[in-house]
């Protein structure tokens, strides 16, 4: 699986409604660049650790510290830039 | 005080450095390594950390005796305290003034963890492991085995459950329930913990490190703590020695988030000053804390700030047991509390372990050494998810007497009126409270009548389930809505609709209280978690469903949707869940620590529940649409399983609201059988006439009674034979029966919907007829539940206008 950072944005979108149960949300609804956590998407600390469990899923990447996450987590592109950087091995 | 004030005579403890409390102070004084590698399991995704595991052989140390782990353990300890009380000769026949409250998070999940590898491994259904499921089982081990005939219930409100039943055990003391309580908490390690903490990523690898700048998380514990508790009079009269006087508990709840606390510490603080004004005192007579101390980042910062808040510049002394024994969950309230009363005899507080580096954002640093100064009162803190906390206070016996100010026993405080302004209801009959009124009638509840197929072993049975949009849709968020199972929207919808937000308005938060009762909580939730990991050892758990997997859940996502601050109470036993917590908020009211309850139950339909009910023969595929209480007692009946929630809004404070109606009695306990091995039912109407004799009730003032009846012929005919003794008794020969389980099926908090009924009978929406009993009026009618383990309640419900 070899998916550029914009393929990984529209993929991770669809991932993230799904493990979050956001019904309510649309992929288009999410802008790549907007926070994922307190005033964009209204995530919490939980939704975090419901997303690392969706990158082991999905993209084999396994996090053993949620500090590495903050970054990560910052917006939907940065978290296809994680995966793009982590998902070879 | 009338000789009623709580005071403890007996402790009983087992954990993984030690079993019993000589033991474990030792240990904790020398500091003996209590945590190690994880062998009672495997669980290779998060099992490295060390845990505090228990070494004995547990089943060896329980003899005969059938249960799970968290069971025996529970045993355990309370025999232990009972001996230590100087109860040994009565064990086995302790009495009708004796009772058990204990606390469990997890219950007998460890087996429901062998039942699911046989399932899906060996695909062999063996249903006998989840016998021992529920929290409950941990009391009713206890209650059986010591013959224990009191006010008998179980508290499952996650980690500060321990401290939550010696704290409910204390009120039962103090308000003349019971003159000896046997109270504590047990829980054992389990696949469900080990992973559900290890995905939250709190569980740290190094162990845990309470009040250090480096700490990183828990370390899981096992094992349980008891106290026997006691009025002082009947401590004087039997000559016991008492080891520390309970002199004060307070509650709170953060109603902030599932599993974080509040960062501040407002509600930790909440329930630490509510201990002291409990118990009379200042904050510097407090000589040291057992800090609740679980050593994450976010827990140990909170409780801090908190004691901060409280105490100022002078903090007293403070240490978490944590680092030595791990969390040991639902247990580690009553095991700190037991530890909180050695230190009155030892003379200082024990050292904190795992503690080497002082955080400057705590700002505290915990005893490095065990103390040496006279100790005269102790404060413990317990704390637990959902924001739930609760702080206990235990004095040297000769420590002298509370401040003038502190509250009144309710046995000499004004009588307050417990008012039901609102009642918010989801059941297969409709899910709001009009609706669901008018659709009784005595034909039961056919439009939600539905036949499902239970998985294994195969079944058709029919089930009265909830309709499928009942509300969430409306009263919830998405945002809110995507966090919840089904059975939280259920009663945080109920708990919505009780009560408009406007009649809250002019009452602080913190005098609001919360009690659910549940006997099965969100068994879903467990499920979904365990089932990946149990499936595939390297399966991913998802770290939401833990979180609600607790049994709390229900109760703190209702505080957050109604803002209550005050008591957040979660009784999980079998069919008197919802009494065992109406009885915990009606106290609350009583002793003027809240104004308003939200008090409720909610249980729902599950895959496992029907299947494991069709294979005991609860219902079955033969199962028909039979009215309760058929003559025919000899034809082959079966229950049929419903769920629902129910939540009722009781307000003390005589508001603009007007009331539907006014809760006058409630009390909980086990009945005897006779020596034919039927129900004594001559005791159990003793006993209904006592309870309502307390409140100044005559047996012949009840126009009806109301049972939970369910077309099971065992069970309807304990509940005939009790309903004629009452009729002997009051004179009264065709004394009226109504019952309510063809409106909204068997469940285990089915009585909330019991209570709904005699709320709408004797406020006049609903015709006794719809209860299949004769019509006329009723103006005070009795709610009477049996429990097939042995426990029943009573709760008396009046009209509002015959009120004086």
């Amino acid at each position: 699986m070899n998916m550029s950072v914009d393929e990984l944005i529209d993929d991770l979108k669809v991932k993230i409604i799904a493990a979050l149960n956001l019904e309510d949300v649309a992929p288009g609804d999410i802008d790549a660049d907007e926070p994922l956590f307190d005033d964009g998407l209204g995530l919490d600390s939980i939704d975090a650790l419901e997303l690392v469990v969706m990158l082991e899923k999905q993209y084999g990447i396994v996090v053993e510290d949620i500090e590495v996450t903050k970054k990560a987590f910052a917006s939907v592109r940065a978290l296809a830039t994680f995966v793009a950087g982590n998902s070879d091995s | 005080m009338s000789g009623r004030a709580p005071v403890v005579t007996g402790t009983g403890l087992i954990c993984s450095v030690g079993n019993n409390s000589d033991a474990v102070w030792t240990a904790l004084v020398q500091g003996t390594p209590g945590l190690g590698p994880l062998t009672l399991l495997r669980s290779p995704r998060h099992g490295s950390a060390p845990v505090g595991e228990i070494k004995d052989d547990v089943d060896r140390l329980a003899g005969h005796l059938r249960g799970s782990r968290t069971d025996k353990l529970a045993w355990f300890a309370a025999r232990q305290a009972l001996i230590e009380a100087g109860l040994e000769a009565r064990i086995g026949n302790l009495g009708p003034r004796v009772g058990v409250v204990m606390a469990s998070t997890v219950g007998g999940v460890l087996k429901t963890e062998q039942f699911l590898v046989k399932l899906l491994h060996h695909h062999r259904a063996r249903y006998g492991l989840l016998r021992h499921h529920e929290c409950a089982s941990v009391t009713d081990l206890c209650a059986r085995e010591f013959q224990c005939f009191g006010p008998t219930t179980s508290i499952s409100t996650a980690c500060s459950g321990g401290a939550m039943a010696i704290a409910m055990a204390a009120r039962m003391i103090e308000s003349g329930d019971a003159d000896i309580m046997v109270a504590g908490g047990s829980d054992s390690l389990c696949k469900l913990t080990v992973n559900g903490f290890g995905s939250l990523m709190l569980l740290d690898p190094d162990g845990c490190r309470p009040f250090d700048a480096n700490r990183a998380g828990i370390s899981l514990g096992e094992g349980a703590g008891a106290l026997i508790i006691e009025s002082e009079a009947s401590a004087a009269a039997r000559g016991a020695p008492v080891q520390a006087r309970l002199s004060g508990w307070g509650y709170s709840c953060d109603a902030f988030h599932a599993t974080a606390p509040e960062p501040e510490g407002r509600g930790a603080c909440q329930a630490m000053s509510g201990a002291l004004h409990c118990a009379g005192l200042e904050p510097q007579a407090i000589n040291h804390i057992n800090a609740h101390g679980t050593g994450t980042p976010g827990n140990d910062l909170a409780e801090a700030k908190a004691i901060q808040s409280l105490f100022g510049d002078t903090v007293p002394p403070l240490l978490s047991t944590k680092g030595l024994i791990g969390h040991t969950l639902g247990a580690s309230g009553a095991i700190d509390a037991v530890l909180a009363i050695k230190s009155l005899a030892h003379g200082g507080p024990p050292p904190s372990a795992g503690f080497t580096t002082p955080d400057p954002a705590i700002g505290l640093v915990p005893v490095q050494r065990a103390g040496t100064t006279p100790q005269n009162h102790v404060l413990s803190n317990a704390f637990g998810f959902g924001g739930n906390n609760v702080s206990l206070v235990f004095s040297r016996p000769s420590s002298g007497a509370p401040r003038d100010d502190a509250p009144v026993p309710s046995a000499t405080s004004t009588a307050r009126v417990l008012r039901v302004t609102g009642i918010g209801i989801v059941a297969a009959l409709g899910h709001d409270l009009k609706t669901v009124f008018a659709r009784c009638t005595p034909q039961g509840a056919d439009s939600n009548l539905r036949e499902i197929t239970a998985p294994l072993p195969p079944a058709r049975v029919r089930v009265y389930s909830c309709p499928e949009d009942f509300g969430a849709k409306a009263e919830l968020k998405a945002g809110r809505r995507r966090r919840l199972e089904r059975v939280q929207q259920m009663a945080v919808v109920a708990a919505k609709r009780s009560c408009p937000e406007s009649a809250l308005a002019k009452i602080a938060d913190e005098r609001i209280c919360v009690a659910m009762g549940t006997g099965l909580g969100c068994t879903e939730a467990t499920a979904k978690f365990v089932e990946p990991i149990i499936e595939d050892e390297a399966g991913v758990p998802s770290p939401q469903k833990f979180t609600n997997a607790v049994h709390n859940a229900l109760a703190s996502q209702v505080a957050i949707e109604v803002t209550a601050r005050g008591l957040n109470s979660t009784a999980t036993h079998r069919d008197i869940s919802f009494e065992s917590a109406l009885w915990h908020a009606v106290q609350e009211i009583k002793t003027n620590r809240s104004d308003v309850a939200f008090v409720g139950g909610a249980d729902e339909i599950t895959p496992y529940l029907l299947s494991a009910g069709s294979r005991w023969g609860w219902w079955s595929e033969d199962s028909l649409l039979l009215k309760p209480l058929s003559n025919n007692l000899a034809a082959p009946q079966r229950a049929i399983p419903g769920e629902g929630a129910v939540v009722f809004c009781i307000d003390a404070t005589g508001g603009d609201t007007a009331a539907l109606a006014e809760i006058c009695a409630v009390a909980c306990g086990r009945f005897a059988m006779d020596a034919a091995g039927q129900i004594d039912s001559k005791n159990e109407a003793t006993w209904i006439e006592s309870r309502l004799a307390a409140h100044n009730i005559a047996l012949s003032d009840i126009d009806m009674i109301i049972s939970g009846a369910n077309g099971e012929p065992v069970l309807d005919a304990r509940y005939v034979a009790v309903v004629q003794a009452l009729g002997r008794r009051s004179g009264a020969a065709n004394i009226r029966h109504g019952t309510y389980k063809h409106l909204c099926g068997d469940y285990h908090s089915a009585s909330a919907f019991g209570m709904a009924m005699a709320v709408g009978v004797v406020s006049g929406h609903v015709s006794p007829k719809a209860l299949l009993a004769t019509d006329g009026a009723c103006r005070l009618v009795l709610l009477y539940t049996l429990s097939d383990d042995g426990t029943r309640a009573m709760t008396c419900v009046r009209h509002m206008e015959a009120h004086a």
